[in-house]
């Protein structure tokens, strides 16, 4: 059996564009440090994908991890080993919500999704959101929290 | 070009740092974010940056003997300046061992091995006393006699090497932490076939040794242990290829073991004898018994601290190892007396009257209260190689001087949280923080009343008032001497009171005086019309009162006093009087120390009044375990003086005053 639970949140992105805020270039490394086979050079993650790689670094990092920054992350594992109940979801959720609000202003959250599998002991996560000064592409990233074996 | 800042010691600053490097480049944008995986890697370039940073200032602290904080370092900084931390040194005992029976056995000779002779019980462990060396004597009677035989607590121990010349990195090493070091004994034979060794000497400095002198150095290494250090061929003889090492040392218990008297000490040794026949064999324990020439075990310590190397090892290198200056021999005391815990030495030249062409040496033990003859006697003949000139070093008894405080305070308790009981600490520790201090805990030490006050009084804001009684006690070594009369001086090193509310305003403990089954005691007992006065005079006065006669004087304006008694103790004495004046200035001779009586806490609201007023009584002290003269008769308990000045027959004529004003 499975449940989920989402949450929209305004579309803030489009007062942002109505602002006039235009979104800039945004470039990071890639953490596989492969190679890009024309340039040579080490791979580059630009814009979205630069973006969708900050999203998932900040709901994955635990809380504690970050050296000198012990309140950066989220306690998403911890939530594995709870019961898997509408609370769990909504607790997930929040967490989730506000590790994106506070460190990531490059996005606008649009809905967070939380399903849960009680059989599989996972929670699978879908964000979604605008890039801020980018209003139509709206911009998904998923995956699914498992317990370690 | 300006150089980048690389003061930065912080995390933050070194991220901001590296930051601002990115920031003039335009290949990365998303290092401010801290979600993007770049700011994840400056996090790990600032974390590693602030690693290198930290073991580099730690790394560099340790490169000096003032900010070094592991013991390796400071040991090793201290050995380049010549100095030797002290390891755990053995508590000894000197005894006198007699063997009788040895007639019937028709002994010629007989000889006390080495290792265990004495052993105790301490704390439910076992510990003994070794002798280092065997001793022989040649029996002329029925009784045999090892005098003053030196044992020394531990258990022997020894390790072997085998040189390897072919290996530069072969140390010669004791895999332990508690070995007294002046307990090493080092000899070396030619190969393991040989039947003959050769001791080596132990030596402290290199000054004359020649390229064969077969000697030793004992070094302090990592991890607190020992190392033994040979020559090189030109500073002492070097060891061969193939030689065999053998090290022997004692492990101890180093302090623990002082003050060890005869009664829980117990014979083990072994005593063998040879008889006319040349047959040998083993005196019966039963035939040996033993009397300590010692009043306990003395001597022992524990290994020196980092505080006291710090301190130690500079001073000890400007001493250049010579006395010249006050400050060389204190160095060297602190040196050659491991149990050393404050060293005072003064120039004869400085007394009055003048004792030119001395030095007088005043050492408070950290074990003990006093450093025994033995210790003294070996101390100035080890001080005697540093000495310059022909200076006589002169080593006195520390004088002890105790200040009793009782420290009083009111306070509101509806303006704090704080519990009496939490209160009454607070104070306790802020007289035993004030003890401490270095312008207290010396000789010389100065008191001041008013600096312990006004830390109670900053205690907490509901305290309403504070103030601290005293009374001051001088300790006085009385000698038996033959229960000869013997003049006795002293000082309260400030002015005491005179006029008191209580019956006597110099008070001592009970001693044994020859004549008198019951203890006496010094006295200066108020009298005149109001019972508020009393003279200069000091008055021995038995255990109901009656005083006996009158031993000597004191000035109360100096606190400066003597008197002559006889006595049949050895026990010491304190006199005590209540100081006029709270601030309290010692000689270069006296020590002191804090004894908290009582703290006192009360809340007015409560209708605890406190009497803030100086201290005004000094009452008789128990007489505890004081005795009387056993040779004395009945009769000579109650024999009040005839020529008494005052004309005082008993106690009941000091009737203390009923109104408090009275005297003041």
């Amino acid at each position: 059996m499975s449940f989920s639970v989402s949450r929209s949140t305004a579309p803030t992105q489009i007062v942002d564009s109505a602002l006039g805020k235009t979104s800039r270039a945004f470039k990071d490394i890639s953490l596989t440090f492969s190679k890009n086979p024309v340039t040579k050079d080490l791979v580059v993650l630009k814009n979205e994908e630069a973006i969708k790689q900050a999203v998932k670094n900040l709901v994955l990092t635990q809380v504690g991890e970050r050296f000198f920054n012990p309140y950066l992350g989220t306690n998403t594992t911890s939530y594995l080993f709870e019961l898997s109940t509408s609370f769990a979801e909504n607790a997930l959720i929040q967490e989730i919500e506000s590790v994106l609000q506070t460190n990531e202003p490059r996005i606008s959250l649009s809905n967070i999704t939380v399903d849960a599998d009680e059989d599989m002991n996972s929670f699978e996560c879908f964000i979604e959101y605008f890039i801020v000064g980018i209003p139509e592409a709206l911009q998904t990233v998923d995956f699914i929290l498992v317990r370690e074996s | 070009m300006e150089l980048p800042t690389v003061a930065a010691l912080e995390f933050e600053q070194l991220r901001a740092s590296i930051k601002n490097y990115i920031k003039t480049k335009s290949t990365f944008t998303d290092y401010d974010f801290e979600g993007s995986n770049l700011s994840m890697l400056v996090d790990i370039l600032a974390y590693n940056t602030l690693y290198t940073t930290y073991n580099l200032n730690m790394a560099s602290n340790e490169l000096n003997l003032d900010t070094a904080v592991l013991r390796d370092n400071i040991v090793s900084h201290a050995k380049r300046l010549g100095y030797n931390p002290n390891s755990y040194t053995s508590s000894k005992v000197q005894a006198d061992i007699t063997v009788t029976g040895l007639a019937a056995l028709q002994v010629g000779r007989i000889g006390l091995k080495s290792g265990p002779v004495l052993s105790t019980t301490f704390q439910g462990k076992n510990y003994t006393f070794v002798a280092r060396d065997a001793l022989n004597l040649t029996v002329t009677g029925n009784t045999a006699v090892f005098r003053d035989v030196e044992l020394y607590e531990g258990t022997t121990f020894s390790i072997r090497y085998t040189v390897d010349t072919s290996n530069e990195n072969q140390r010669f090493i004791i895999p332990n932490t508690y070995i007294d070091s002046d307990s090493v004994k080092v000899s070396v034979k030619a190969d393991s076939t040989s039947t003959t060794s050769t001791n080596y000497a132990r030596k402290n400095t290199i000054v004359g040794v020649s390229p064969s002198d077969t000697v030793f150095f004992v070094e302090e290494i990592q991890d607190q242990q020992y190392e033994i250090v040979f020559g090189d061929d030109v500073i002492g003889r070097k060891l061969q290829n193939g030689e065999i090492v053998t090290i022997q040392y004692i492990i101890t218990a180093g302090g623990e073991l002082n003050n060890v008297k005869q009664d829980s000490l117990k014979f083990i040794g072994t005593v063998e004898y040879v008889d006319s026949n040349n047959v040998t064999g083993r005196v019966a324990l039963s035939d040996i018994s033993f009397s300590l020439n010692t009043e306990s075990s003395f001597g022992g310590s524990n290994f020196e601290d980092i505080a006291s190397i710090k301190f130690r090892a500079p001073r000890y290198f400007a001493a250049q190892e010579r006395a010249v200056t006050i400050s060389d021999y204190e160095s060297l005391i602190m040196q050659i007396y491991g149990n050393s815990d404050l060293v005072k030495v003064v120039g004869g030249e400085q007394l009055s009257p003048p004792e030119y062409g001395k030095v007088f040496i005043t050492i408070k033990p950290k074990v003990g209260s006093v450093v025994s003859d033995t210790e003294k006697d070996r101390i100035v003949r080890d001080l005697r190689s540093f000495i310059v000139g022909s200076v006589t070093p002169v080593i006195r008894d520390p004088k002890k001087y105790s200040i009793k405080v009782r420290p009083q305070l009111t306070y509101n308790k509806n303006k704090t949280r704080k519990s009496p009981a939490t209160l009454k600490k607070l104070v306790r520790d802020i007289v035993v923080k004030y003890e401490a201090t270095d312008l207290f805990k010396n000789f010389g030490g100065k008191y001041s009343n008013s600096s312990i006050i006004a830390d109670i009084q900053n205690i907490d804001n509901s305290i309403i008032s504070s103030n601290v009684k005293l009374r001051v006690c001088v300790e006085i070594d009385i000698d038996v001497n033959n229960r000869i009369e013997t003049k006795y001086e002293g000082s309260f090193f400030t002015s005491v009171k005179s006029k008191l509310e209580s019956k006597y305003a110099i008070v001592s403990d009970f001693f044994c005086y020859p004549g008198y089954k019951d203890p006496v005691f010094i006295g200066t007992p108020s009298f005149g019309e109001n019972n508020c006065e009393v003279d200069g005079n000091l008055y021995l006065i038995d255990i109901n009162g009656n005083i006996l006669g009158v031993v000597g004087s004191i000035n109360y304006e100096t606190g400066e006093f003597s008197f002559s008694v006889a006595s049949c103790s050895e026990e010491p004495i304190n006199i005590c009087a209540i100081p006029d004046d709270p601030n309290i200035d010692l000689d270069d001779e006296t020590y002191p120390t804090i004894e908290i009586v009582d703290v006192e806490i009360g809340d007015p609201d409560d209708g605890d009044d406190q009497d803030l007023s100086p201290e005004d009584e000094l009452p008789v002290p128990d007489v505890g375990d004081a005795t009387g003269d056993p040779d004395a008769g009945d009769g000579d308990t109650t024999d009040p003086v005839t020529d008494d000045p005052n004309n005082i027959i008993t106690i009941n004529d000091f009737t203390p005053e009923s109104d408090p004003n009275k005297c003041s």
